[in-house]
């Protein structure tokens, strides 16, 4: 019983004791602090194992030194002999790189592709060795310029395509009530649009450059004769393609009056080829740009004395009270202003005179509206009567002398603008064929024209929040201009209460400030809401400044131009945390990169402790954000913190490395991009010079000394395919078209149809255009 | 009857177009007609004396032309043309006097001063206000002299180059001696028009001085830093000048400029080429030209955008993975 009661106790005892165990790995499990990584971070790097080269080793050795001496026989012999070796090191792709060693001694190029595209046939060959192959082969200069000339077809028959198949989606959905309507408009723009196409585009001159340079590379070819054939037809329409070009913009100006850049672009033109159209503009713009020299010489000439003499005691006067009130702009006699307010009543020479006078006696004593009302009188007068009536439109009429004027014009043709945007959207500002005559473009458009104007309400309600067109850049401008010429002119309060709209409207809160202070009445609130908005826009602004060094000073202004706003404190804020989180690199590898590559992970790159990213936050786990390289040789770990969210900040631990674990990393990380970015195009690595110089310096293991100017800086981030396109990544469609269900509200259309894809652009299409 | 009121119809539009088209020409023509007299001259030179030059382009005139430099064409040609009824003298210190303000607004401050001093030879309403202005058109030219002046590529070579100009200390001295001279006479013509004349020689005093920088950056020691830096004081010192777009525009070909000779130097793919260098050239460049691009209204606008599509174009030519903008 004792015993039993003995035992019992034990039993109880020990199950109160396994209780208590169980309880704390239950704790210890759920815990959420990570344990102290300590040392833990990075796993020694592994001695180097002993290694002797073995047969294909050295015969791969000499095989690769015979192709650098030139040496076919050794080199044949080499590769030969490493086909029939069998060994331990001897890698799956070693005799494909072998053969590919022998194929880079061919002198000719074709013989060089047709080669590498038999080594690429079949099953076995490395994906990355199979791209860099395929490469090879893509780059064949006829080749290129045959695809080129394929796109270009595409495009045509794309067009083609659509422009058959969208109204019949269209008309689909409306029972075909409209199809005749549909259809037959489609047709006509499809016809239209031919106008807008050039003899040569833009994929043609890619193919007539490709064989161009093919022609360079191989002058002796056999089909040399044939691709020069194609070229010279290609340079006819490429002269026809540029000529077309100048005369157009040559016509444009001569429309608009400006002949000297009429003739100059006609002279453009010519330079491609004759051209009768060419040769008129540049005749015309000659004629007229001499009758304009002559109007101009015409101008500095005097006009003899009329009979009775023109100069009078009273005009040597008024030359002379002109004169010496010009030393400090001195306001003119009053009696000799009313006696020229009274003259300049008249008409004929001496009352334009006068009159011009009176309105500068106006303006410089500050009457600006009653100055211009008097010079616009003037100006209304005949020239051939009064010689002052044309510097009085003159003065009206330049944007320098009388910018508010200018503003004024500027503000009503805004207006118009805005109001045929508002009413014919697109087709307000867009001529989508301007090659053709105004009347057959509007012609053509007159179904959408009116579709936009019945829908124009919709547009006011749904298009309210879509950004319009800033017709107003000219107004402002010109308001500017007024207020730096006058500042306290007559117009000078309108003026800047319209510039504080405006620059309120298009959010640019800084501009607003400025001129707010030029505001007499504005509230304290309104004030300050305006400075917080204004310091959140120069916060944002110097946020977007990638230089450190130039950031920090943008944000550094900011914090003491707006010391007493939210955004100026965490500018402040921000200065702070950029001086001491300042570092010479901020390369960053983010933890699902190294999840995603164990080899830059693993020990023949950084050495990282695999615990750290076996997804187990008790035993310590790396942050999203990952590892950053700092330059030097420090590294900052990002762990996940105490309360073991992955959201939560990181908790940050920095380790200095050594320089041969850098290197090798450096090494690892480079090798793995590069693997990747051949193997997948979507695995694109994004040209950074300063993350190169950086890996550069830290295999040649130079990376002990940091570079520590601010354009050295590279901020690049290491990231997961996952990280970048999302767990379901998006794959091209293997259809040549793609499937549209269109709903519009501009012209209450619905729709389904097939829409051909037009060719992808190669990446340098804008060196042909 | 219908017949004849469809040609009478015609034969009226036909004389209305081509009277319409008489009318224009005849308006052109007296638009573009000789001056009439002095007065007019005076007059449209008068309104634009005390125009701020130094801040706002100066005026031009019916034809487009510089209101002062055609002013002073049109007094010349009416002291020719108009020969007979101005012998007598009695209009030649208003000449002469008018003439002396439009001079000056050229840089032609000997002959403005000589020609104020003619028109205050006579006793009259203008004989102070002349001789005024000649004595400070004197301190102007007599401050202007002083130091290097810009130079004409144009000119015949000289026997070598101007005493001093090998001596950046003495150039730098004797053009701030001149520029002391104009602020000193600027704060004692406070109010006057000449304030902006005098500004105008102060900013071409400093954009000498930049030049000269400039054009030896490859001889002085620090040279290519110094001229960096002369650009940027001219930028600084004249941020209210109607030069201040083409001062950035300089500044920024500066940069192009050593950013070409840099690759030139150290290409792309040579070991030498430093990506962060040359970075430190381009971005400049283009933030310049960016910012010179954005003002509207300008013909500045147009230059900087081109030379900014030059620029770009010309960083195409460097790899990648040497420079990433």
């Amino acid at each position: 019983m004792v015993i039993d009661s003995v035992i019992r106790k034990k039993r109880l005892r020990s199950g109160l004791t396994a209780l208590a165990l169980g309880a704390l790995l239950v704790i210890g499990g759920c815990a959420s602090r990570p344990p102290p990584p300590g040392g833990d971070l990075l796993v020694p790097l592994a001695a180097p194992a002993p290694w002797l080269p073995e047969p294909s080793d050295k015969v791969a050795a000499r095989a690769a030194a015979a192709a650098l001496a030139s040496d076919a026989p050794t080199l044949k012999s080499a590769v030969a002999e490493l086909n029939t070796l069998s060994d331990s090191h001897k890698g799956a792709d070693l005799d494909a790189l072998a053969a590919d060693l022998l194929h880079s001694t061919l002198d000719d190029p074709e013989a060089y592709r047709v080669a590498s595209e038999k080594l690429t046939a079949g099953w076995n060959t490395d994906p990355a060795l199979d791209a860099r192959l395929q490469m090879a082969i893509n780059d064949d200069l006829l080749a290129l310029a045959w695809q080129r000339r394929r796109d270009t077809w595409e495009n045509y028959w794309a067009r083609t395509f659509n422009a058959v198949s969208q109204p019949l989606g269209q008309a689909l959905f409306n029972g075909f009530v409209l199809a005749p309507l549909q259809i037959s408009t489609s047709v006509a723009h499809y016809l239209a649009s031919f106008s807008n196409d050039e003899a040569l585009p833009a994929t043609d001159r890619q193919a007539l450059a490709l064989r161009k340079e093919y022609l360079a590379r191989n002058p002796g070819a056999s089909d040399a004769a044939f691709v020069q054939g194609q070229v010279a037809g290609a340079d006819a329409k490429l002269a026809k393609t540029m000529r077309t070009r100048r005369l157009r913009t040559a016509r444009a100006a001569e429309k608009s009056g400006r002949y000297r850049v009429a003739g100059m672009e006609a002279r453009r033109a010519l330079f491609w080829g004759p051209s009768p159209e060419a040769e008129k503009i540049l005749a015309q713009s000659k004629a007229r740009n001499e009758e304009h020299h002559r109007l101009f010489e015409r101008s500095l000439e005097a006009a003899p004395e009329p009979p009775g003499g023109r100069y009078t005691a009273s005009s040597r006067q008024l030359a002379i009270a002109l004169l010496r009130s010009s030393g400090a702009s001195q306001p003119l006699d009053p009696d000799l202003l009313e006696t020229l307010e009274q003259e300049s009543r008249g008409t004929g020479y001496a009352s334009g005179q006068a009159a011009y006078v009176f309105a500068l006696a106006q303006y410089e004593a500050g009457k600006e509206n009653a100055s211009w009302k008097t010079l616009k009188t003037l100006a209304g007068q005949s020239p051939a009567e009064n010689g002052m009536v044309r510097h009085a439109a003159h003065l009206i009429g330049d944007a320098w002398q009388h910018p508010y004027l200018a503003y004024r014009d500027a503000r009503a043709r805004s207006r118009n603008e805005t109001l045929r945007w508002r009413l014919f959207g697109q087709y307000a500002t867009a001529n989508r064929y301007p090659n053709l005559p105004r009347s057959l473009g509007l012609l053509l458009e007159s179904p959408g024209i009116a579709t936009a104007l019945a829908t124009s309400p919709i547009r006011l309600i749904f298009g309210r929040w879509q950004p319009d067109p800033d017709f107003q850049r000219a107004s402002a401008m010109l308001a500017y201009r007024y207020l730096g010429l006058h500042p306290a002119g007559q117009h000078s309060e309108e003026l800047v209460a319209w510039l504080f709209d405006y620059e309120t409207s298009r959010g640019n809160s800084v501009a607003a400030l400025r001129l707010a202070d030029f505001l007499p009445a504005m509230s304290d609130a309104k004030r300050a809401e305006l400075a917080e908005a204004a310091s959140a826009q120069q916060l944002s602004g110097a946020e977007r400044i990638k230089r450190p060094d130039r950031r920090i000073q943008a944000l550094r202004f900011t914090s003491m131009e707006y010391p007493d706003n939210a955004a100026g404190r965490l500018a402040g804020l921000r200065v702070r945390a950029e001086l001491e989180d300042a570092s010479p690199q901020k390369i960053t590898i983010t933890k699902d990169f190294l999840v995603e590559n164990p080899r830059v992970a693993g020990p023949a790159g950084l050495g990282l402790n695999p615990i750290l990213i076996n997804g187990e936050v008790a035993d310590g786990e790396l942050h999203p954000t990952g590892i950053t390289l700092l330059g030097g040789l420090t590294l900052r770990f990002d762990l996940i913190g105490e309360d073991g969210k992955e959201k939560s900040p990181p908790a940050p631990l920095y380790k200095q490395i050594s320089a041969e674990r850098m290197a090798q990393l450096a090494a690892m990380l480079d090798e793995t991009t590069r693997r990747n970015e051949l193997i997948d195009p979507g695995d694109r690595l994004v040209p950074d010079a300063d993350r190169d110089q950086f890996l550069e310096r830290a295999l040649l293991g130079l990376a002990d000394r940091p570079d520590k100017r601010p354009t050295a800086q590279s901020t690049y981030v290491y990231q997961s395919m996952r990280e970048r396109y999302g767990i379901v990544r998006g794959r091209e469609s293997i259809l040549p078209f793609d499937l549209v269900l269109q709903g519009s509200f501009s012209d209450l259309n619905l729709g389904a149809f097939p829409r051909w894809r037009p060719p992808k652009e190669t990446p340098d299409i804008f060196l042909y255009r | 009857m219908t017949k004849l009121g469809v040609r009478l119809g015609l034969c009226a539009l036909l004389g209305a177009a081509f009277a319409c088209s008489t009318t224009k020409t005849e308006k052109l023509e007296a638009t573009y007609g000789p001056t009439e007299s002095v007065v007019e001259v005076v007059a449209v030179l008068r309104r634009h004396v005390p125009d701020d030059t130094y801040r706002f382009p100066p005026a031009t005139d019916f034809t487009g032309r510089n209101v002062y430099r055609s002013s002073l064409l049109r007094l010349e040609t009416i002291e020719r043309i108009q020969a007979d009824p101005l012998r007598s003298g009695y209009m030649d210190p208003v000449i002469d006097f008018a003439k002396a303000r439009a001079l000056e607004r050229l840089r032609a401050y000997d002959l403005a001063r000589l020609h104020y001093l003619r028109a205050g030879q006579r006793e009259g309403e203008l004989h102070d206000s002349a001789e005024k202005s000649a004595a400070i058109c004197d301190r102007i030219s007599e401050a202007v002299g002083i130091g290097i002046q810009l130079e004409n590529p144009l000119r015949p070579p000289t026997d070598g180059p101007p005493p001093g100009t090998d001596n950046p200390e003495q150039v730098v001295a004797q053009l701030e001696e001149r520029v002391a001279l104009l602020s000193f006479l600027y704060d004692e013509l406070e109010g006057s028009y000449f304030q902006a004349v005098i500004a105008e020689e102060v900013e071409r005093a400093d954009e000498v001085r930049a030049s000269y920088f400039v054009d030896r950056r490859n001889i002085l020691p620090d040279g290519q830093l110094r001229a960096v830096a002369e650009l940027q004081r001219v930028i600084t010192r004249h941020a209210a000048s109607k030069n201040r777009l083409k001062h950035m525009i300089v500044l920024a070909n500066l940069y192009s400029t050593l950013a070409r000779e840099y690759v030139e130097a150290s290409p792309p793919e040579s070991l030498e080429f430093d990506p962060a260098e040359f970075q430190d050239l381009i971005e400049p460049a283009a933030e310049l030209y960016e910012s010179v691009a954005a003002h509207d209204g300008t013909p500045e606008k147009l230059e900087a955008a081109r030379r900014l599509e030059a620029l770009l174009a010309f960083t195409l030519q460097v790899d990648g993975d040497r420079f990433s903008y």
